[in-house]
């Protein structure tokens, strides 16, 4: 063996040993305080770290915010709250189980009445491999107990808080849920809009301690409880204690209290939402008794001079109670689905129409501002020929030579053809030279068409207005798709004339579709061919000539107000700018609406209406759907003299504005101003006082609508206050089915505890 | 090597040979041609090394002309007797911390990635599968003659330093705010600061282990150069800045230099230096704020228990929870529940301590003890300076990472995230951790 350096001193070799020896020396003293130290904290201390680690055992408590409810303009609760007792499984819990849990899913499957493969999907984090589709995964935060069942019965929910040691994972806890009292039998479900879980990038997003509080919230998802979540949501309180293992709290790491939210006053009128959820009903059926499809259909209801809306009904509807618990897979299949008339789809805001006649107020300021003179006669021929092409006079006939006002009340076409044909001539045809001047197409943008009204619920459609220039944009767009069409046809469609129809259409844009074609222009003078619209914007346009120009941005919401009845904000009107038309034009326009209810097109739907005393400006309009039957139109202001209210109405498929819409618009006058037969009698009117509330209804801590300072009457039924939980008062003899169920007051504290193990 | 050593002469062996006079070994210079390289002048001819050079010099054999058949005889006797040369000590007691790693790794991730719908075992299979390839890698060492991994430092010691460099430039990816990793395909991330432990202990000891003739202890010349060799690395990873890393690397550079028998100043110098330096650093504002909050976290407990506290204070709850005995594998409170941050990496041990008790953590820290106790002997025995610098060092990097690591669970020093070797989760860490057991296999397997 050689030893390194074996001609190296032994003393050498020794001292270069006792370094090594040093070091021996500091690690084994290391090693022994490792070893001290691990022996003292788990023999000597034990006891106290015990005591600390069995305190995270159960470490939050959320107490769930109640959310605000949603009041009418006279404070009755539209949307409220109650409690509901929902179940949650912690799947970290599951899988400790020795079979994954899956005899205590099967069990508790049992007890809900679903299947256990049921449970297994529910708790599948959404956008996994095999996760079922939104709502039905669980998208709320993956570490966070999954709620499988909300609302469930109470008998369900005891009997799993009872046996809560056999089923570990489980838990049953009291949860505050949505609830619909629906005054006067109110359906409201699309303003109302609907909850849903925060999903886990929302929870992400947020700070730490917001996580903690949040992360099983709902949130607004559509509606007024999407745009207005923040008033409506409030903050769930935190408790963060420590618990040990006998239950007792030992110690309060984070205590805030649970703040509810505000309630939202709306300036929805719940009688007079009920009485047009019933007439928007009755013009569908009018519509189908003359043997018009009539799918779907809108009607809205609202005040000129603020743009707030009084009453909005979509058909068809569904019970907002659906959303309450988790939505089932039929039921929101059922909502989507196109076949059964995709009821989720608010048709005064999402649906788009082409406006048909009631467009002819924006051609007739158009032409008034080109120069053209309101009282001059034109020619109302029953056809117009531009370069060999025959337009047809749709909604009307001839009339021979007539002014604009009776050509708008008799919505007669061929007047307005040949003003947009001579319009479309003098912006240079086909070829124009530098900027035309594009009256109609401008006029149309300034009345708010094309973009959205700004109403304060979400997801509203712009609508589609077609110029010059959009038109050559599209072209450039589409032209690819319809030069192959053209070419190729339309094989899959049937019958085969709608193909040829179609492969016609095609090659004629594949051509020139990039022309602003006279055609074009006369179709757009008569809301037809590419424009499409909302009929809350045509509602809103009608407003606005009715208020004297002020475009409005409809509104629902007109306070945010405290538990405590604190006004917290107002939400004041809000202008969108003025009309690109003159008082005189404004004017005139109201005189001619107004005529077209006494001798025009709208003169059979108020027959008998006592339009001396209450004149009503109305315009009919039919809108031409390609391969569909025609859209009934049907929108107003009155008094025509003095407007307070504007109401418009769509039947899609409807047939005729007048025939379909007009006798649900006239009903619905007659509610407002309390029209019975030829008498008015403004205590009749569906407002008490005869006008919507002009002040914010007083609302008491628990969110019940009480009387206004003297403004509204108390019905003889309810002279005493409201008993807790207990009714709205309801002015106006209704029958008792129709008051509005009670609510729960603020959660208990122990209404939601939830351990984070 | 004794002159009957089987090996001779069955395969490429290469000898680095350092100290005292030349002296090539005569069996083997009867049967292999000899290339001797001066590794310091670069020249075939050890007669053109200028005299006052230290003897350094590195022997490659080629085998001699023999039948194959008594070769393929050799082999397998060979590789019997290699075993039995092995520590087999060391390589259990790394292979018992591994595993209990891995199954410590498993309870503390099983229930998260069950709550998240992933495989519940799969950083259990990672920590095997990088247990795996450790072995191997480690095993790869032993079977290279550390001496002439002597004369490969500088290229090692090259690839790691552009890997430093990497892990700075844009590919690099930053963890926990230090820009200390590298991605790779697959998933994997490479940190490249655990091999630089590695290459500073490779390159110290290559040039403290050179010395004069007649000189026991390396020239102050020596000493600093190897300090410059060393400055590279902790530099870069300074600047991703990984505190514990260069802590780490200090101590072996310390602790190196002490054994080289460098004059005792060196040692107390660079000790002073090391603490006026973190004095230094906390008075000029050079650490980041997280790696200052750690400091403060660990003076005072008690000081911020929702914020940096909470890693140690939910640690030592665990720990303190264990008793005994403990809780149980799979069911501990506070693993379970997932309330230890980074418990599969930095706070492994409180799995330990709160599942298996005092029980499971002594035996973790008797294990830790046993490798150290076998590496310091096998420091002592070493061959050469060489070999016993390369034992040093390891020694030292495991002393401290093991002590840091299982004393920042414990409560007695910052956190500063350090893994503790075989038993945290880490790529990176446990190849680190085996290359080392390699290094000291290859220094035992060559010693006296």
């Amino acid at each position: 063996m050689n030893h390194d350096g074996a001609d190296a001193p032994v003393a050498r070799v020794r001292r270069r040993d006792a370094r090594i020896i040093v070091l021996q020396v500091l690690v084994i003293s290391l090693i022994g305080t490792l070893f001290l130290r691990v022996a003292w904290m788990q023999l000597g201390d034990s006891a106290q770290y015990r005591t600390a680690g069995t305190s995270n055992s159960v470490r939050e408590v959320i107490v769930p915010a109640q959310r605000g409810l949603i009041l009418d303009q006279a404070g009755r609760p539209m949307v409220a709250n109650r409690s509901g007792l929902s179940v949650t499984v912690d799947r970290a819990e599951l899988a400790r189980q020795g079979d994954d849990g899956k005899a205590v899913l099967t069990e508790l499957a049992n007890k809900l009445g679903t299947t256990y493969a049921a449970l297994v999907d529910r708790m599948k984090p959404c956008g996994t491999p095999g996760a079922p589709k939104q709502p039905l995964c669980w998208n709320g935060p993956r570490e966070r107990p999954v709620i499988v069942a909300e609302d469930v019965p109470q008998e369900v929910g005891l009997q799993l808080m009872e046996a809560e040691g056999a089923f570990r994972a489980v838990r049953t806890e009291l949860t505050p849920t949505r609830s619909y009292p629906k005054p006067y039998g109110i359906n409201f479900a699309h303003l109302a809009g609907y909850l849903g879980p925060m999903t886990s990038e929302e929870v992400a997003e947020l700070d730490e301690e917001d996580q903690v509080a949040l992360a099983n919230s709902s949130v607004g998802r559509s509606g007024l409880e999407q745009s207005y979540n923040d008033v409506l949501s409030g903050r769930p309180g935190v408790q963060q204690v420590s618990v040990s293992r006998s239950g007792k709290v030992t110690e309060t790491l984070r205590d805030e209290a649970a703040q509810a939210g505000d309630n939202l006053v709306t300036s929805v009128d719940a009688k007079l939402q009920a009485l047009v959820e019933r007439q928007l009903f009755e013009a569908l059926v009018r519509g189908r008794d003359q043997g018009k499809p009539s799918d779907s259909g809108t009607i809205i209801v609202s005040e000129v001079e603020t743009g707030r809306i009084l009453a909005m009904a979509s058909a068809p509807t569904y019970d907002p109670q659906v959303w309450v618990g988790g939505i089932k897979e039929s039921e929101y299949n059922t909502l989507t689905d196109p076949e059964k008339g995709n009821p989720l789809l608010n048709r005064a805001t999402q649906g788009t129409y082409a406006p048909a006649s009631t467009f002819k107020v924006v051609s007739t300021a158009a032409a008034i501002k080109a120069g053209y003179s309101p009282t001059n006669k034109y020619a109302c021929p029953a056809m117009y020929d531009v370069g060999g092409q025959l337009f047809r006079n749709y909604e009307s006939r001839a009339y021979g030579s007539i002014d604009f006002a009776k050509a708008l009340s008799v919505s007669c076409d061929t007047v307005y053809y040949k003003l947009a044909n001579e319009m479309w001539l003098k912006d240079g045809g086909l070829n124009p030279s530098g900027t035309p001047a594009e009256a109609m197409y401008n006029m149309a943008l300034a009345f708010g068409l094309g973009k959205k009204t700004g109403i304060d619920v979400p997801g509203e459609s712009a609508g589609r207005v077609v110029g010059r220039e959009q038109k050559k944009a599209e072209y450039e767009e589409r032209r690819e798709d319809f030069c192959k069409r053209a070419a190729d046809g339309y094989p899959e469609v049937k019958p085969k004339d709608r193909a040829d129809l179609l492969q016609a259409y095609a090659k004629d844009f594949c051509a020139e579709g990039d022309k602003y074609r006279a055609g074009d222009a006369l179709n757009f003078s008569i809301g037809q061919g590419d424009t499409v619209v909302t009929p809350l914007q045509v509602n809103s346009m009608y407003a606005a000539i009715a208020n004297g120009g002020e475009l409005l941005a409809p509104t629902v919401a007109k306070a945010a107000v405290t538990r405590e009845g604190e006004v917290r904000q107002e939400y004041a009107p809000r202008s969108l700018g003025r009309l690109d038309a003159s008082d005189s034009t404004l004017s005139f326009l109201r005189q001619a609406l107004a005529d077209t209810s006494v001798t025009g097109t709208a003169s059979g739907a108020f027959r008998g209406f006592p339009l001396a005393q209450i004149p009503v400006a109305s315009k009919t309009g039919t809108g031409e759907v390609v391969g569909k039957v025609s859209t009934s139109w049907f929108s107003s202001f009155a008094p025509a003299t003095k407007p307070k209210y504007a109401v418009t109405c769509m039947v899609s498929q409807g047939g005729t504005g007048a025939g379909t819409c007009g006798p649900s618009v006239r009903a619905i006058y007659e509610a407002l101003f309390g029209v019975s037969g030829a008498t008015v009698n403004p205590s009749k009117s569906v407002f008490v006082d005869g006008k919507p509330n002009a002040e914010l209804p007083t609302v008491t801590s628990d969110g019940i609508g009480k009387p206004g300072q003297g403004i509204q009457p108390v019905a003889p039924s309810v002279t005493t206050p409201p008993p807790a939980g207990g009714e709205a008062p309801v002015p106006g003899g209704l029958p008792p089915a129709e008051v509005p169920r009670g609510f729960v007051n603020s959660p208990s504290p122990s209404s939601s505890s939830r351990s984070s193990r | 090597m004794s002159p009957t050593d089987p090996r001779i002469g069955q395969r490429d062996v290469t000898n680095v040979r350092i100290d005292g006079p030349t002296h090539v070994d005569s069996v083997a210079a009867r049967a292999a041609e000899q290339t001797i390289i001066d590794l310091r002048s670069g020249s075939d001819d050890p007669k053109l090394a200028p005299p006052n050079q230290p003897n350094v010099v590195v022997v490659t054999r080629r085998p001699a002309a023999s039948g194959r058949v008594s070769k393929f005889a050799d082999r397998v006797r060979t590789n019997a007797t290699d075993f039995r040369r092995y520590d087999v000590v060391l390589i259990g007691c790394a292979l018992a911390l591994s595993i209990i790693g891995a199954i410590l790794v498993w309870s503390a991730t099983r229930g998260r990635l069950l709550a998240s719908d992933s495989d519940p075992n799969n950083f259990l299979t990672r920590h095997l599968l990088n247990l795996v390839i450790g072995v191997v890698l480690g095993w790869l060492v032993t079977k290279v003659d550390y001496r002439t991994l002597r004369a490969y430092t500088p290229v090692v010691y090259g690839v790691v330093i552009t890997l430093l460099l990497v892990v700075l430039s844009p590919l690099g990816v930053t963890i926990n705010g230090a820009k200390a990793w590298i991605t790779l395909p697959a998933g994997f991330t490479l940190q490249p600061g655990e091999f630089a432990k590695i290459v500073v202990i490779l390159a110290m000891a290559m040039i403290l282990a050179e010395r004069d003739v007649g000189m026991d202890r390396p020239s102050d010349t020596d000493v600093r150069a190897s300090l410059v060799w060393a400055a590279g690395p902790v530099a870069l990873i300074m600047l991703q800045p990984d505190l514990g890393t260069v802590l780490v690397i200090g101590t072996i550079i310390i602790a190196i230099i002490a054994v080289s028998n460098a004059r005792a100043r060196w040692v107390v110098g660079l000790l002073g230096g090391a603490v006026a330096a973190a004095a230094l650093a906390i008075a000029l504002g050079v650490l980041d704020q997280y790696q200052l909050d750690r400091l403060l976290a660990f003076t005072d407990p008690e000081r911020d228990l929702q914020g940096i506290g909470y890693n140690t204070a939910q640690a030592r709850i665990a720990i303190g929870g264990g008793g005994l005995f403990g809780q149980g594998l799979f069911n501990g409170n506070q693993t379970q529940g997932a309330f230890v941050p980074y418990q599969q990496t930095d706070f492994v041990f409180s799995v330990a301590g709160e599942e298996l008790g005092l029980l499971g953590a002594t035996i973790i820290i008797g294990l830790v003890g046993v490798i150290l106790w076998r590496g310091i002997q096998i420091a002592r025995l070493a061959r050469d300076p060489f070999g016993r610098l390369v034992a040093t060092g390891v020694v030292a990097w495991f002393a401290f990472q093991a002590f840091e690591n299982i004393g920042m669970n414990l409560g007695i020093m910052p956190v500063t995230g350090v893994p503790l070797p075989f038993v945290s989760y880490g790529g990176t860490s446990m190849f680190a951790a085996w290359i080392g057991i390699g290094l000291l296999q290859s220094v035992h397997l060559r010693s006296r």
